[in-house]
């Protein structure tokens, strides 16, 4: 009787330290970097550019060209039914700009920079590099979270902006083939109807994510515990956590951005 | 300066890692902490070496107390202090060289000094060959040479050995007590070992066992 009592209670009072923590842990590393930034380790910050953004370029492309392609074939059937094919450009650039690039980008970079900083961090701490760092008295937030978290909120806002106009260039092209609307005619609708705010808002977007990538999963990377299996539960807790983050900032972000940049 | 530890108990949780543990390492001497795997001596280097902050007790640098240090003193304090890790914590992203000349450059010493001081920190421990080389590329024993290479680069007073001999066959466990006891010559030497160790064990041997010494 007592225990059914209790229970809820305990479960609540679980869930609420679990969260505290969790919130706690998000602060620290925000702050620390905050703190780093103006140290911020040069070397190893263009090493987590050149790995988080570079190597990743082939894939974004991908997806821009999908997203661009997927966006244009969806909205040339309404375009089409209500003849409206003169309006795909402002529907398809809009769409990529304020929603499928920043959050596809984002889900797929959670996958990407997120699995893979929350699981090389994990690995520093379960193999000791971290306190080594701490026994030779340096910092290790300075030396390796702090570049990752930049580099990684820098190189999801440069690969938004490729993104965004590969889509579009994409996007013009599949209208071609498939509404026959040739790609000058889409491209004017898209430069006489989008406004460069919507890119920026895009932009905005895509940057947070970036930035909530890096903090979850490093906030992931630097909590795990044990051998391979807490790696391993650490890049997953990292991916889960992160696409989480990603689609609770965009909707605490576009009403806000609708209205200030309109 | 000597090292002291007063009364200093370390908590994980449920479980007591120290009880209470009073010691004092004499400056310049060589002791070797010994006992089972659990029983509290990497606690105890950690807390030595200001990596653990003890939940009582006092661990006393001369007359500064560490643990009551804030960080960025206590970082500081720890400059005096060099640590040979269980599991090496090198770093596979950077050469031999660029392991051991890290404390350095992060403190801010001119490249052209620290890289003469690494050659001269990897001569000693015989690395110079290896020191372009990824730790991924090296044996046990390079990887521990390179992990002393970097603990006694910023000169320290005291060095920590932590386990320096975890997975190394017998000839490379002599080679590197051999080397320990160079490089810490005029140098206070602290090591945790499972079993008491004849070359190491000049100065005193300490028994811990659940947390105290015995």
């Amino acid at each position: 009787m007592t225990l059914a009592l209790t229970l809820p209670l305990r479960v609540l009072g679980a869930a609420s330290l679990s969260a505290a923590r969790a919130t706690g842990a998000l602060a620290l590393v925000l702050g620390r970097t905050l703190w780093h930034l103006p140290r911020l380790d040069l070397k190893e910050t263009g090493r987590a550019l050149v790995l988080f953004g570079y190597r990743s370029l082939p894939l974004t492309l991908g997806i821009a060209v999908l997203t661009g392609m997927t966006v244009v074939f969806q909205a040339g059937v309404y375009a089409e039914k209500f003849g409206a094919r003169l309006y795909a450009g402002w529907a398809g650039a809009y769409a990529v700009l304020w929603e499928f690039g920043p959050i596809l980008l984002g889900q797929l970079m959670a996958a990407r920079i997120g699995a893979r900083n929350a699981a090389e961090l994990a690995l520093l701490k379960v193999n000791g590099q971290i306190e080594g760092l701490r026994g030779i008295s340096l910092d290790p937030f300075g030396l390796l979270v702090a570049p990752r978290v930049v580099a990684s909120a820098l190189a999801v806002s440069c690969l938004a902006s490729i993104t965004f106009l590969i889509a579009i260039v994409v996007e013009a092209v599949a209208a071609y083939f498939t509404l026959d609307l040739p790609p000058r005619v889409f491209l004017e609708a898209v430069s006489h109807m989008i406004r460069p705010t919507d890119f920026l808002a895009g932009l905005i977007k895509a940057t947070a994510f970036g930035v909530a990538i890096s903090i979850v999963s490093t906030a992931c990377g630097l909590s795990a515990s044990g051998g391979a299996r807490g790696v391993g539960r650490a890049a997953a807790q990292a991916v889960v956590a992160s696409a989480a983050a990603i689609f609770s900032l965009d909707f605490v972000l576009t009403a806000p951005l609708a209205r200030w940049l309109s | 300066m000597d090292l002291k530890l007063d009364s200093v108990s370390v908590r994980f949780g449920a479980l007591e890692a120290l009880r209470a543990v009073t010691a004092t390492f004499a400056a310049g001497t060589h002791t070797v902490i010994c006992g089972r795997a659990g029983c509290g001596k990497t606690t105890l280097l950690k807390a030595l070496a200001g990596l653990v902050h003890p939940d009582e007790g006092h661990v006393r640098w001369g007359d500064t107390d560490v643990a009551a240090l804030d960080r960025w003193a206590r970082r500081e304090a720890q400059g005096a202090f060099g640590m040979v890790f269980q599991t090496d914590a090198l770093f596979d992203s950077m050469t031999v060289r660029g392991n051991v000349m890290l404390p350095l450059l992060k403190r801010g010493v001119p490249e052209d000094e620290a890289t003469a001081r690494c050659d001269e920190a990897l001569k000693r421990v015989g690395l110079t060959a290896a020191a372009e080389k990824r730790p991924e590329h090296l044996s046990g024993g390079m990887r521990k040479r390179t992990g002393i290479a970097r603990a006694i680069i910023a000169k320290p007073e005291v060095l920590f050995a932590d386990d320096p001999f975890a997975g190394l066959d017998p000839d490379t466990e002599r080679s590197i007590a051999e080397l320990l006891l160079e490089v810490s010559e005029g140098r206070t030497l602290i090591s945790a070992l499972p079993d008491p160790y004849e070359p190491l064990s000049l100065g005193q041997t300490l028994v811990m066992s659940e947390g105290r010494f015995q």
